[in-house]
């Protein structure tokens, strides 16, 4: 930009420079060929004709500086023209700009605009989330309270109990809507700290195998002694969540293979199930929000679990892959990782 | 039985709750804001008050500063948020458990009998440990030094309550594996090793001179009384 201006501006003085000179050079050329011919006749040969004198006169002394001052004159205009055309590069650019700027500044604006409205949204769905609760505490309790008495028959205690677990689903739904709003809004908080990666799988899987007994799990973890890098509570919600939903889209008596593995710098934890299997056509989208799939005719979830457990994973340092072949039986398998504790760590202390 | 004063706002809260925790055998004093919920503290004197966070006129926070200020009576908190940095407010404030919303009524009521318990010196496995300036609440999940709060991961904290119990007392690698992850792990000592480095590196004012967690060479760790 400043080069283009530095031209149009070289060439303007250049164009009034030649101008200047472009009557001086014929006037200094007129007068040297008449210093040269005026004494070369009238002095030194003044027996030639003067016609011979007023013929280089009119050639050397006229033609010749006029010549000269037309070959200027044209080089002047043209570097004038050349000027002209740089100073309106110039104002174009300058224009151009001013556009862009302008531009930019409208981008800036309703960005910030789409900012402060995500804001608001991530703000109401919290505060809605968090206005649900006392409700949702108070239907909870009811239903709680009114299953503690001892005279309820047998049709209602079994109605309340749907009802009951129906609350518990919205409870949940709940809660996952703040755990996104949390993650949307870049206040999620990480407790990262060393894990055990064998002894806490093991408990995460024992305790939920207390709560179902119609998948088995098999679990394949080496008995290597390595630590990983992690939030042990988030690590729990991950398995859990993928545990969970193998277990959704397993048939009864369905196996859920478990296995760790150690692989340089990573943990490598893979649930595997035998179930209804996923579509490859469905896989790159299953971490999207809400995308549910061809899942959705087989469960009644919110598409925000596998979105919200890969946020999580990847929070920690680590990803998640899927793998299917769509086969029904098949089943998919969820392999995430986790991010190893170096050795180097321990070696500088001498109290270790 | 006990007296609970319950300050909350929501009539249909006071309303369930008071049925269900007085089929338990407690008596329900209510109080539906931060200054009816002061005057009743003063006048019918309850045993434990439970007090809900976000209210009107006088909020949670304020009330339970101002509950500290004459009693220290034990307090349960009732709040709609979850965070980490309201949960060490309410704790910081002088709150003995924190519960929240939604919550079931079972569970505020184990709670409630945990912290009457605790209060009244009879619960050995919920009493603070305190060795030094190292300060660990059981109940609370909470370790300070000299004051500070210190950030542990559960398995860290699971550690270090081992040795609070029993200062002095030298552990073997394998009762400290068998005591955090259960019997079953007993040879597989090597994480004990990591996990006194890292806890050294949080708890310890300097973690390569511990003033606390010492090797006792050939045998095991033990916390210095």
């Amino acid at each position: 930009m400043d080069s283009i201006q530095d031209s149009g501006s070289r060439y303007r003085r250049l164009a009034r420079q030649v101008s200047l000179i472009r009557w001086v050079v014929p006037v200094i050329l007129f007068l040297i060929v008449v210093g040269f011919e005026f004494p070369e006749h009238l002095i030194l040969e003044p027996d030639v004709h003067m016609s011979a004198f007023g013929a280089e006169l009119v050639i050397f002394g006229v033609l010749g500086p006029s010549l000269v001052a037309f070959v200027l004159n044209w080089i002047a205009r043209n570097l004038n023209h050349l000027a002209a055309a740089y100073e309106q590069i110039e104002s174009f650019n300058v224009d151009l700009e001013r556009r862009i700027q302008e531009r930019t500044d409208e981008l800036a604006q309703a960005n910030e605009k789409l900012r402060h409205l995500d804001r608001l949204k991530s703000e109401f769905v919290s505060l809605v989330s968090h206005e649900l609760r006392a409700p949702l505490t108070n239907i909870q309790g009811g239903l709680e309270l009114v299953l503690s008495t001892e005279n309820v028959c047998p049709p209602v205690q079994s109605n309340l109990t749907i009802i009951q677990n129906e609350v518990k689903r919205l409870i949940r739904l709940v809660q996952r809507i703040l755990d996104v709003s949390v993650i949307e809004s870049g206040q999620l908080t990480l407790n990262l700290g060393p894990i055990a990666l064998r002894p806490h799988l093991r408990q995460v899987i024992e305790h939920m195998t207390l709560t179902n007994s119609k998948h088995p799990v098999v679990l394949d973890i080496p008995p290597q002694v390595q630590l990983a890098t992690a939030d042990e509570e988030r690590l729990t919600d991950i398995v859990t969540s993928l545990i969970q939903n193998a277990v959704k889209y397993s048939p009864d008596g369905g196996e859920i293979r478990v296995a760790l593995r150690f692989d340089n710098d990573f943990a490598c934890v893979s649930i595997q199930d035998h179930g209804l299997g996923i579509s490859p056509e469905d896989i790159p989208h299953l971490t999207e929000k809400f995308y549910r799939g061809h899942l959705s005719n087989h469960s009644n979830g919110y598409g925000l679990g596998l979105y919200f457990v890969n946020e999580l994973i990847k929070a920690q340092g680590g990803c998640l892959q899927i793998e299917s072949e769509g086969i029904p039986g098949k089943g998919s398998t969820f392999t995430f990782t986790v991010p190893l504790e170096k050795e180097t760590l321990y070696e500088r202390d001498s109290a270790y | 039985m006990s007296a609970i004063l319950l300050i909350d706002d929501d009539p249909s809260l006071h309303n369930l709750l008071s049925q269900y925790l007085e089929q338990q055998d407690h008596h329900m004093i209510h109080a539906a804001d931060g200054r009816e919920g002061l005057r009743q503290l003063f006048e019918q004197r309850p045993d434990l008050i439970v007090l809900d966070v976000m209210m009107p006129n006088l909020d949670g926070w304020s009330t339970l500063e101002r509950i500290r200020e004459m009693s220290s009576l034990p307090v349960i908190l009732l709040t709609a948020k979850d965070t980490e940095a309201d949960k060490l407010k309410g704790f910081r404030l002088g709150g003995d458990d924190y519960v929240t919303k939604p919550f079931s009524f079972a569970e505020l009521s184990a709670r409630i009998e945990a912290v009457l318990k605790r209060s009244a010196g009879n619960n050995s496995q919920s009493r603070v440990l305190q060795v030094g300036g190292l300060v660990v609440d059981p109940v609370r999940h909470l370790v300070t030094r000299d004051g500070q709060p210190i950030e542990l991961t559960p398995t860290e904290f699971k550690l270090l309550e081992v040795f609070m119990r029993a200062p002095g007392q030298v552990f073997t690698q394998e009762q400290l594996v068998s005591k955090v992850w259960g019997n079953e792990y007993a040879d597989e000592v090597g994480y004990i090793r990591r996990y006194i480095w890292h806890l050294r590196q949080k708890i310890e004012p300097e973690p390569n001179d511990p003033t606390y967690l010492h090797n006792e060479r050939g045998i095991g760790y033990k916390l210095n009384a």
